[in-house]
């Protein structure tokens, strides 16, 4: 074997041994033996779980690229959410030999629950950024025209028609802001009931109950986006009268 | 409480995100039944990474089973006695050990040469425009893979039934030798069922992800995964049939 060989050898047995320990630190414990193969896998076929180790540091980190920001996020409601999911998990954690079965049952709506909250606020943040905007924040200031030109009524009333939008941006974000919060808050409260019913000797059905509730914030939050979009529509065709009349 | 918003579409549904609900067998079974089902476990990236090492065993085990059966029917065979053969197998027998290099070939064949050839699939599809991260396509190629070496398990009782027929019947030697060659082939022909696995996971991340329905894109997706397909068939042999002599020569020496 010549020098260049084994060079190579190390290398690729370096990768492979470094993607394999990145893999037994980073991987669900389900099993042993799901574990073990995961590992040994890893040792023997690196490439294909690079991009799986590097793309759980690009969700974790946050993707610069496309303005993702991660729930565990550095403002306030990135915190707030943080903090709510992790006493949510604390709260379903307790759940494990007392009524676990329910867990099996809502999983999926709790997980659609959590990236309800991450995508309203990044909607909220989108707001947030476009009301920012100088042209936005400055909403109602007429046109700068040169001169002593007259802007005459259709002007007007179109500067008009564009600080009531803006004004009505403004409170539906209040309003996510307030919705976000308040069923933050609400999920917060079911998680410390949980607890009280696990410690107070509850039945499992109280804890079914809990969960159910938790896991129906959600449909809550979906009604809420219908009428969302009916606001919006209305808000468009007030705009078409305007503009043509 | 009248306004709120919450976009429904980017969140994975509970429909997508219940991959807890199916065992290793359950996604075999979902790779024959319903294929649109597994893409759309395979669209969300969390998902991707508890399916690709499922993925990985299903192949695993299914090319294990397929090599092993492979090792039965050369050792039932007669020896080729043939010296000018064009193409001559490196040895498999059960005594010497040299039947390991045939189940490490295949079994570390298989994926290796998907993994030299990732890097590859990632810049072509980059160059063409196609907008995929390379965990999709690593994912894509799992499933592919695994869809494949499904298929290779149903195609392996016919073809053991016809060459145990031969053997049984005392068929000519060099007929036996050819059968033994295309026995050794049918992961090919399995992979044309990948081939489309993977073209329907392409057509599914095209669709989900709103790009415009343009019959010419569709056919440049084709267009791509056969140039994908391509490439990995010519790498694929080479790497079977080094690896098969490397540790069949190093198990005899």
């Amino acid at each position: 074997m010549s020098l260049g060989q084994l060079l190579m050898l190390h290398l690729m047995a370096g990768a492979g041994a470094g993607v394999a320990g990145a893999v037994y630190l980073t991987a669900r414990r389900r099993t042993y033996a799901a574990l073990w193969f995961q590992v040994v896998s890893a040792l023997l076929f690196w490439p294909m779980y690079l991009p799986v180790l590097l793309s759980r540091q690009a969700t974790t980190t946050g993707d610069p690229e496309t303005g993702d920001i991660p729930p565990a996020a550095a403002d306030d409601l990135g915190r707030i959410i943080a903090q709510v999911d992790s006493e949510l998990d604390h709260a379903l954690g307790s759940l494990d030999g007392w009524a676990e079965d329910v867990l099996a049952r809502e999983n999926g709506r709790l997980l659609e629950l959590r990236s309800a909250w991450t995508s309203q606020a990044q909607r909220i943040r989108d707001m947030d950024r476009l009301l920012e905007r100088p042209e936005y924040a400055l909403a109602g200031e007429p046109l700068a025209l040169p001169g002593a030109i007259d802007p005459g009524d259709r002007l007007r009333a179109s500067q008009e028609v564009i600080r009531q939008n803006i004004e009505r941006l403004r409170q539906v974000r209040q309003r996510t802001y307030a919705d976000l919060l308040g069923t933050l808050s609400w999920v917060r409260e079911l998680a410390s009931m949980i607890h009280l019913a696990k410690f107070t000797g509850a039945p499992p059905s109280r804890a079914e109950e809990l969960v159910a509730q938790i896991a129906a914030a959600v449909e809550g939050l979906s009604a809420l986006t219908w009428e969302d979009d009916r606001a919006v529509k209305g808000m468009d065709w007030r705009k078409k009268v305007v503009v043509t009349s | 409480m009248t306004i709120g918003v919450v976009e429904k579409p980017a969140a994975p549904t509970n429909h997508e995100s219940s991959l807890e609900e199916h065992s290793t067998m359950h996604l075999v079974e979902l790779l024959l039944k319903d294929e649109s089902r597994v893409d759309e476990l395979n669209r969300v990236p969390e998902n991707q990474r508890e399916l690709l090492p499922r993925f990985l065993f299903i192949a695993q085990a299914s090319y294990l089973a397929y090599s092993l059966i492979m090792l039965l029917v050369i050792n039932l065979a007669p020896q080729d006695s043939d010296p000018d053969r064009l193409i001559r197998l490196p040895p498999a027998g059960w005594q010497d050990g040299s039947g390991l290099g045939l189940l490490l070939a295949y079994n570390l064949g298989i994926v290796l040469a998907a993994c030299v050839c990732l890097p590859s699939f990632y810049f072509s599809s980059l160059l063409a425009g196609v907008r995929l991260t390379w965990l999709q396509i690593v994912s894509l190629i799992a499933k592919g893979t695994a869809a494949n070496s499904i298929m290779l398990l149903g195609i392996l009782p016919i073809y053991v039934t016809v060459v145990l027929g031969g053997v049984v019947l005392a068929a000519p030697e060099a007929e036996l030798q050819w059968m033994i060659k295309i026995g050794l082939m049918l992961p090919f022909l399995a992979g044309l069922w990948g081939l489309r696995a993977i073209y329907e996971g392409i057509m599914d991340l095209h669709d989900v992800g709103g790009q415009p329905d343009c019959s010419k894109r569709r056919c440049f997706l084709r267009r791509l995964t056969l140039s994908w397909a391509a490439v990995y068939t010519a790498v694929l042999p080479i790497m079977i049939y080094r690896l098969w002599e490397f540790f069949a020569l190093g198990m005899t020496t």
